[in-house]
């Protein structure tokens, strides 16, 4: 059970595969989980290494149709290629005016956006944290702010596998 | 000022430093290294002084090295004031002076200097006799009959005439075989490193040995005759490395590592030496491939031995978001945006980083973007930072991995003992190969090892670009970059195009030819 699902980077469309009955929890708040032989046969053309190595990392995979009640749960994405990445809560959002820190933050918080690290490497560049009302996520809210002229980019933050070459 | 003039035929274009005299003192003046300036006063002028901020340069534009050894020979370097500078001219003597000499700089940036003399052959038919008087008519006096070629001489430029007109005159006559300007310099010996595995390091110095192809390697020992990485910050991004290892803690000058909570929020911890840091086995090698100490008795060497090294461990985990890597490439650049008190000498000035998924695609976000293309363009106080990055493992196209296709990065694909492709990414995006098949590092557990990847030929590469900033401070990383791409070999027995081969890209790095 999947559904496609896009949002904007670096100015063009991204298409993703939202895995719907896979959920990741870390390691040890659940009793029942799959193992990665059992997520790969679940999700065909996955990633292999990427799988283990989430795995690896502390990441369990649990089968249901809602996120776990009660626990911290990630959704699964599947990028181009079979490559697995986890759903956040975050976004990094690059704004287009040169608004004060305090003024930038009233601004994200306006659409449900909470500033947890402001970015130095670059001007209005932030880490922000959302709280999606029921029947959204951290994807649509991105791409609410994508569209506000304000913004020069709203992105989602996933966790990925940064192997070793 | 220039100063062109024919060696075997062929013409060689050296630089004259209006600014610098070489003095030779006679015997009876003491010279010691505290001594220098005062000895140089009583000629009249100053010692130049070292570069404080670089350390390897000083201010008349002279390699350093170059003037240690020159100055253990018994030469002093000064400013050119005007009675040195007429005495340089015309070789003319000044009291307490064997020699004051003008001061060249060749296409290799190495020193040269000037003397009165000249090796000049004339034709094997004449006597000994007239070709003495041959020299003699030319105003030359001859010093020595060289014996072991026919009318063979060391002669003596006349005094009062400048040294470069001189050369110039005696080359214009049209009866000498040849005529050629004796120039002082340094000959050092190659250098063949002495770390007791040294000898397995195929990648600086392929013998042929264990199936291999001679010559098949970077050409290190020619470089490090030239610079070892001196003065150059190389920083690398990984998971984890050991940073007190045996062969790498003391080239360790900076850094920090990045780490994510459960709830994903990431934070940075600055380097201390004696505190932990994330560790692990390829950050280890990583890093021995590009820094590894030379000379100090243990495992084998990187391709710059002196360079400075920012270790920068990034997710211990392997798992994480592209912001936390965007954060560590910019903290390479300008580690103030970490670390407020960051000092400018912890800048890198080389970046590498072999992170990121093998035979998959590799999608660049926006922030991670910047990042790149911040660090590579603000990077060494505007001149640019050279970023390297691993090419994926496996025969993909660079180009579904949009971190390595990027403008601003280096993709570096591996080459094998026999200076074949090793089964790299490919395409129009692999900008070259160093060795990454079966080479030998510095592991995790103060331990040695061998192993493969693109991910090490990608700190080897590093390490060569800082050997040629080593020699070239102001270059732009466009410079470096282009420099690099011109001088690799075009190995492979395959037809390059403009310049390039997918599966080889611009060919695998010579780091002689990229130091000259």
């Amino acid at each position: 059970m999947s559904r496609t699902r896009q949002f904007q980077q670096r100015g063009k469309p991204v298409q993703v595969e939202e895995v719907g009955d896979l959920f990741a929890v870390r390691t040890g708040l659940v009793t029942k989980s799959l193992g990665p032989e059992a997520v790969l046969k679940a999700v065909p053309g996955l990633s292999k290494p990427a799988v283990d190595a989430f795995h690896d990392a502390g990441w369990e995979f649990v089968r249901s149709p809602e996120p776990p009640a009660g626990l911290p749960a990630a959704k699964l994405y599947v990028k181009s290629g079979g490559r697995p990445v986890l759903g956040t809560n975050r976004l990094t959002v690059k704004l287009a005016t040169d608004l004060k820190p305090a003024d930038a933050e009233v601004f994200l918080a306006r659409h449900g956006g909470k500033v947890i690290d402001r970015l130095k490497f670059a001007p209005n560049l932030y880490q922000v944290a959302v709280d999606p009302p029921a029947g959204k996520d951290a994807l649509d809210v991105a791409g609410e702010l994508a569209a506000d002229p304000a913004v020069e980019f709203a992105e989602p933050e996933f966790l990925e596998v940064l192997g070793r070459r | 000022m220039r100063f062109t003039f024919t060696l075997r035929g062929k013409p060689i274009s050296l630089t004259r430093l209006d600014d610098v005299v070489a003095v030779r003192p006679t015997a009876d003046v003491v010279v010691t290294k505290p001594s220098r300036a005062a000895v140089l006063k009583q000629f009249g002028t100053v010692q130049a002084p070292d570069d404080a901020d670089e350390g390897t340069a000083f201010g008349l534009d002279l390699p350093a090295r170059s003037r240690r050894l020159f100055e253990r020979a018994g030469w002093l370097f000064g400013a050119a004031r005007e009675n040195l500078a007429r005495a340089a001219a015309t070789r003319t003597n000044i009291p307490g002076a064997d020699a004051v000499r003008p001061v060249f700089i060749d296409r290799g940036g190495n020193t040269l200097i000037g003397t009165g003399l000249v090796t000049v052959q004339l034709p094997p038919d004449l006597t000994e006799a007239k070709a003495q008087a041959r020299l003699q008519a030319q105003k030359l006096v001859p010093i020595r009959r060289l014996r072991f070629a026919p009318n063979l001489f060391e002669a003596r430029l006349r005094a009062g005439v400048p040294f470069t007109d001189a050369v110039a005159e005696i080359q214009a006559i049209p009866e000498f075989v040849f005529a050629e300007p004796a120039l002082v310099g340094v000959l050092t010996g190659r250098r063949t490193p002495t770390d007791p595995r040294y000898g397995d390091q195929w990648q600086h110095k392929n013998t042929g040995a264990n199936g291999g192809t001679a010559g098949a390697d970077i050409r290190s020992e020619a470089a490090w005759d030239r610079t070892r990485g001196a003065g150059v910050r190389i920083a690398i991004i990984d998971n984890g490395m050991q940073v007190d290892h045996p062969d790498l803690a003391a080239g360790v000058v900076a850094g920090g590592h990045f780490e994510s909570d459960n709830a994903g929020r990431t934070t940075f911890t600055k380097f201390q030496s004696g505190n932990p840091f994330p560790r692990g086995n390829h950050g280890t090698f990583c890093l021995g491939m590009a820094g590894a100490r030379m000379d100090n008795g243990k495992g084998g060497c990187g391709s710059a031995p002196e360079a400075d090294l920012i270790v920068i461990g990034c997710l211990n985990d392997q798992v994480g978001t592209q912001t936390t890597l965007a954060r560590a490439v910019a903290y390479a650049a300008d580690p103030t945006t970490e670390d407020p008190s960051a000092p400018a000498g912890s800048r890198a000035h080389v970046l590498a980083c072999s992170l990121g998924p093998n035979g998959a695609d590799w999608d660049l976000t926006s922030v991670l973007d910047l990042a790149l293309r911040t660090a590579a363009t603000n990077g060494r106080g505007g001149l640019g930072l050279p970023i390297f990055w691993a090419a994926s493992n496996g025969t993909v196209e660079v180009a579904r991995d949009e971190i390595c296709s990027h403008p601003d990065v280096i993709a570096v694909g591996r080459s094998n003992r026999l200076d074949l492709e090793d089964g790299s990414a490919y395409g129009p995006k692999l900008e070259f190969l160093a060795p990454g098949a079966e080479v030998f590092s510095t592991m995790q557990g103060g331990r040695y090892g061998v192993d493969t990847g693109t991910s090490y030929a990608c700190p080897l590469a590093a390490g060569v670009a800082a050997l040629v900033l080593a020699r070239n401070r102001k270059w732009t990383r466009d410079k470096v970059r282009q420099r690099l791409r011109e001088t690799c070999d075009k190995i492979g027995g395959v037809t390059y195009t403009a310049g390039r081969h997918d599966e080889y890209g611009y060919g695998r790095l010579n780091a002689d030819a990229a130091t000259q």
